[in-house]
């Protein structure tokens, strides 16, 4: 009789369980959903990406037809960025930041599951004109005229303009949220400059979202406009159609910021843990961050120096380019700095971060040379920019998060990850990278324009497409093992302790994976790097480091969020599809919204 | 620890992938190529390459200081077992600051010939050659306004002549871009845009369009011949003259009259200066490319094709088959018959100017 | 975001700053909101040498300043009103609080009539919003404001009902406080959209 108790129980834990997952404003919870979306569009990118390069391993290929390879180059853009680089970014906000700054949560926990769904939903929208062979294939810039009705009819474009736009909401609700997060909920004790440097840079992030993500909306609505309710604005005869070009970047610009700034981030938190000793220079660290966020909107000309706007407009952007390289050098000084001196302990997490420094440099090499106007008028729009964004947003922000994957997946699951197989995939990734994305320059320097889906077999391009496609082979099989690890870690992984490697800062102090109010105490914090300073420095009643007893309250779940996403979703899907959808999208908007507002949640 | 040892091994190897490939690079395994920017023909291109070579040679001394120090520390200062913690060092504000302006002064001494270079290649030499380049999806037309004349996806200028190319575009964006001539600029509807290069050495030089313009970017390809002062001349007068006009009762002369029958129409789109049906049709369409020349023209499709006899032959068949999107409609049997096509080629294939033939 | 900045963590709750979630979510959500408009009116600005030759459709033919400061003036005296009814809640007097934003939601109500009068005025003239840049960008980026004032009415007459039914209490004053930012700042971008598109003359 226990028995079928216990099997009617669990059948109907199964369905509790489901909709606990639905409803959850837990932030742990959403920071493993957005892992595990973000992991899931991180390969459909991928996928995009092996075909783009299958396409161009030989000359004059026929593997694909030019609509189809321009959906695919632009939806791995898209993909990548919005969906995979952003959003994985998101699960460690999610998941590290509260826990980092001593608070049992977000500051608006059903305003995190609404950009969680969001997300999801917006995604779902983005790509699901694969399924009517209408994928965006403007590019993921979308530079009018191409992108206007007349030259990109169809619902191809409103994909692009839509799926970006819902998705805006998503990013701008949970910036405006962990914002309010890290100012308002810090631990006691915890001051601006005792905040680990993770939660600095995500705070630096959060401002260029907040700043940033606007000028992309109305670029948007201004493009939405345009092509659906006959507005002028980037009508060359009436309007400008160089105006979509200053919008874009200048959200543009922030955006690659706020792409770079979070691995930044976990990188600034992996090698001060695996060499034992502090960030060097945390306030450069942190004031070099702020800068590059406040330069950052000043360079977006830079991506437009052959718009042709004359000699000085140029000749500003390109110094204002090279101001931002000051800060950005002056960090991986700092990173070379950590290690200098240091017990240096190389598991796959530092593995990846020691290699972020070597990559990100490449990266920012090359992105010295091109804000070398000149230069730029070479380089622009070559493959020696392909090269260069991918050392930026790959060997630069995925290295960085899969060294954050490394570093607190034990935090996350409760288990180490295989070390033997995350070796194997570190050498993997970072030979299979080279050897996708350094022989991208040769090919700039030989002239390959980007974005074409055939070449003449007589350029001398055949070789480095030869061996850029085998990388990218090498790079898919190398990522293949992460998820196989991933999985074979959570299953049977060695259960790791609350303080695994050692570290310095507050989430390692409560038990791994967290309980569900992550501190039965809320921390006092006296130091940065607290949790070491409390290991090593403190002894007897000094070490007595948590705060009395207190009432814990944890908020309830709501499905309304999910609600309110699903209707917002409806709302922009009507542009695509007809308008009687954005009708009922906006009702359901509208009910969601009062609900949400009257809904007691205490 | 051994382990510890090896993984660093295996770090030297690593990063010594990327900085073997790097020494490769200066060892000619890139370059040289027709679009290739280091070989260069014109002062435009030149400038940027020379402004090139010492921050190239700079990046891979900043590349080596780093990623020397990066695997040397990653080396020297590994864990062994039983280490107790290093010194738990925050920082030193003098090494910070000497690390700040170090990278400042690094990047103003890029900057001042970055500037210098700009002003240079913005700044309109005296009494420049004008000629109008407009972008069109996807294809390329070049317009010779004091000439009285245009043609399409080969653009002819003399040499040691400084050329002003002003552009814009009938459509999208586009991109216009001789890697061997001259850096690019974005020719843009509604806007004009200036390139200014002189050409030193005539030839035949490659480029196309770099910015997506849709469907069929990858094939809007031009070429440039440089031509001797002197030659160019002459091939201005030619252009001037117009199309060569067949003779009498000639497979060329049938091919003529296909042109402007019903079925094929040619003229409705495409030009051909001087060419006049014997209804009084005259050929002056803008639709399509220009085609008063096509007969000396390297390439057809705008790079989608060699031009060969036989490549016409296909390429008016099916324009869809090796550009498919572009705006040429296809023509069956029923429209042009073989033997019309046959004759519309060899027309089409005698459209050359007659320095052209001299050759 | 209406709804959104009224959930969660309310009173009571110990913050780093002392400013409640709540505000200051209001607050980074206003900074934010700087850029929508700020990108709009810059759009707006960047085409503005293109209006002065639009063939009977400029705004140096359509607009109609005298009225459209009245309308100012309008949107001006509601902020006013929001005040009063503010200061009366946090003295006590609910039901003065509810007849000072009910003033201030009709206020917004006939800045909206106003405007509305406006567009249907320069429809009748021929001036559509695909006519030209004029049309454009002048319905969008008022449009996008009027949007902001139609949300901030709603929200107004939503804290009157609730009053009557006794949830706004002079505890609970913040949430009308935070109304309020939203209000006046709606109201402060319409001065800055006011002077940059009707009183800087078109040359």
């Amino acid at each position: 009789m226990a028995q079928a108790v216990a099997a009617r129980e669990e059948q109907l834990d199964r369905w509790a369980v489901i909709w606990d997952w639905i409803t959850t404003s837990d932030h742990k919870k959403i920071g493993l959903l957005y892992f595990w979306t973000s992991l899931a569009f991180f390969f459909v990118g991928g996928f995009l990406a092996l075909g783009v390069r299958s396409q161009l391993v030989v000359p004059n290929s026929a593997m694909m037809s030019p609509e189809v390879y321009n959906q695919f180059f632009t939806m791995h853009a898209l993909v990548m960025i919005f969906l995979a680089l952003m959003p994985m970014s998101a699960a460690f906000f999610n998941f590290i930041i509260p826990l980092q700054i001593g608070a049992r949560d977000v500051a608006f926990p059903r305003l995190n599951s609404f950009s969680y769904w969001v997300y999801l939903f917006g995604g779902l929208l983005l790509c699901s004109g694969f399924l009517f062979g209408a994928a965006p294939d403007i590019g993921w810039t979308g530079y009018t005229s191409l992108s206007s009705s007349q030259y990109t009819p169809g619902m191809s474009g409103d994909f692009y303009v839509m799926g970006l736009q819902v998705l805006g909401f998503s990013t701008v609700a949970a910036g405006l949220n962990f914002f309010v997060t890290i100012v308002n909920m810090r631990a006691p004790g915890m001051s601006l400059m005792r905040m680990p440097a993770f939660v600095w840079m995500s705070l630096v992030t959060f401002v260029l979202i907040l700043l940033a993500f606007p000028a992309l909306a109305i670029a948007l609505f201004a493009l939405m406009m345009d092509r659906n309710f006959d507005t002028v604005f980037f009508s060359a005869a009436d309007g400008s159609v160089v105006m979509w070009q200053h919008l874009f970047w200048i959200f543009g610009h922030p955006e690659v910021y706020i792409l770079i700034l979070p691995a930044f981030g976990i990188i600034s938190e992996v090698l001060p843990t695996f060499s034992r000793k502090p960030l060097f220079g945390y306030s450069f660290v942190v004031f070099s961050g702020i800068t590059i966020a406040f330069l950052g909107f000043g360079v977006w000309v830079h991506h437009m120096f052959t718009v042709g706007m004359g000699p000085i407009p140029n000749m500003v952007f390109a110094t204002t380019t090279m101001l931002i390289a000051i800060p950005t050098g002056v960090k991986i000084l700092n990173w070379l700095a950590t290690l200098w001196g240091g017990s240096i302990r190389l598991t796959t997490a530092m593995l990846f971060a020691v290699a972020f420094v070597g990559m990100f440099t490449i990266g920012g090499i090359s992105g010295v040379m091109h804000a070398a106007v000149p230069i730029d008028y070479w380089q622009h729009d070559t493959y020696f920019i392909v090269a260069h964004l991918h050392y930026v947003l790959f060997g630069g922000t995925m290295f960085g998060l899969i060294a954050g994957i490394y570093y607190w997946f034990p935090k996350m699951f409760g288990r180490y990850m295989n070390e033997a197989m995350g070796k194997w995939h570190f050498w993997l990734t970072l030979i299979g990278f080279n050897l996708t994305f350094f022989p991208m320059h040769f090919l700039g320097v030989d002239g390959m324009p980007r974005r074409i889906y055939t070449y003449p077999s007589d350029f001398g391009w055949e070789l480095w497409n030869l061996v850029a496609t085998i990388g990218a082979y090498l790079l898919g099989f190398a990522t293949l093992l992460l998820v196989i690890n991933l999985i074979k870690s959570i299953r049977a992984g060695q259960a790791a302790p609350n303080d695994p490697w050692d570290a310095r800062t507050l989430e390692w102090t409560t038990t791994s994976p967290p309980q569900k109010h992550n501190f039965d105490r809320t921390p006092q914090v006296r130091a940065r790097d607290d949790f070491w300073d409390q290991k090593y420095n403190r002894t007897g009643e000094d070490a007595e480091a948590e705060g009395p007893e207190e009432h814990i309250h944890l908020p309830p779940g709501s499905y309304i969020p999910l609600l309110v996403a699903f209707g917002l979703m409806l709302l922009g899907a009507g542009i695509i599809f007809t308008l009687w959808l954005s009708v009922i999208g906006g009702i359901i908007l509208t009910v969601g919204l009062f609900a949400w507002a009257f809904e007691p949640n205490d | 620890m051994a382990g510890w040892i090896r993984c660093g091994r295996r770090v030297v190897l690593g990063a010594l992938v990327p900085l073997l490939a790097l020494a490769l690079a200066g060892c000619g395994i890139t370059g040289g190529e027709v679009q290739s920017a280091n070989e260069t023909f014109a002062d435009n291109a030149e400038s940027i390459w020379n402004l090139f070579v010492p921050i190239f040679w700079l990046s891979v001394v900043i590349f080596v200081l780093v990623q020397g120090a990066l695997i040397w520390a990653v080396i020297k200062f590994r864990y062994r077992d039983g280490d107790p913690p290093p010194p738990q060092l925050h920082g030193n504000t003098k090494v910070e600051v000497a690390w700040t302006i170090a990278p400042a002064v690094i990047l103003a001494i890029i900057l001042v010939p970055t500037i210098t270079t700009i002003a240079d290649l913005a700044s309109e030499p005296d009494e420049p050659y004008t000629v109008d380049v407009i972008g069109h999806q996807w294809w390329w037309e070049f317009e010779y306004e004091d000439e009285g004349f245009k043609t399409g996806n080969v653009l002819h200028v003399p040499a040691d002549q400084p050329i002003h190319l002003r552009m814009t575009a009938a459509d999208v964006i586009h991109s216009f871009y001789a890697p061997q001539l001259f850096g690019k600029q974005d020719t843009i509807p509604g806007r004009t845009t200036n390139i200014y290069f002189t050409p030193e050495e005539p030839g035949e030089y490659y480029g196309q369009c770099y910015e997506f313009c849709g469907l069929q970017h990858a094939n809007m390809m031009f070429r440039i011949v440089v031509h001797e002062p002197g030659d160019f001349e002459a091939w201005v007068a030619d252009q001037q003259d117009g199309a060569p006009d067949p003779e009498p009762d000639t497979l060329e002369a049938r091919g003529k009259e296909v042109f402007f029958q019903p079925g094929a129409a040619c003229h409705a789109c495409h030009a051909i200066d001087g060419a006049v049906a014997e209804d009084g049709t005259e050929a002056v369409a803008e639709v399509g490319p220009n085609l008063t020349n096509i007969g000396e023209r390297p390439i057809l499709g705008a790079g989608a094709l060699e031009n060969t006899p036989e490549n016409l032959h296909d390429w008016i068949r099916d324009p869809q088959e090796s550009k498919p999107g572009n705006e040429m409609p296809s023509f069956s049997q029923d429209a042009i018959s073989d033997e019309d096509l046959e004759a519309l080629v060899a027309y089409l294939s005698s459209l050359q100017s007659e320095r052209a033939d001299a050759d | 975001m209406a709804a959104a900045d009224q959930h969660s963590g309310h009173e009571g709750h110990h913050t780093t700053t002392g400013i409640s979630h709540n505000k200051l979510l209001m607050w980074s959500f206003l900074a934010s909101d700087c850029m929508f408009f700020g990108s709009l009116i810059m759009m707006y600005m960047v085409y503005r040498p293109e209006m002065t030759d639009l063939g009977g459709l400029g705004p140096n033919d359509l607009l109609d300043i005298p009225f459209s400061s009245l309308m100012t003036f309008v949107l001006l005296m509601s902020s006013l009103a929001f005040v009063l009814g503010l200061s009366s809640l946090q003295r006590g007097n609910e039901a003065g609080m509810r007849i000072w934003l009910t003033t201030t939601a009709l206020l917004g109500l006939l800045f909206l009539g106003g405007e509305s009068f406006e567009y249907m005025k320069f429809y009748g003239e021929g001036l559509s919003i695909g006519e030209n840049i004029f049309g454009t960008a002048y319905f969008v980026t008022t449009g996008f404001h009027k949007i902001h004032v139609g949300i901030g009415v709603i929200w107004l007459l939503g804290i009157v009902a609730m009053s009557y039914r006794g949830r706004v209490p002079k505890e609970r004053s913040e949430m009308v406080e935070i109304a309020g930012l939203y209000w006046h700042f709606v109201d402060i971008v319409w001065i800055v959209i006011f002077t940059f598109i009707f009183l800087v003359p078109y040359r």
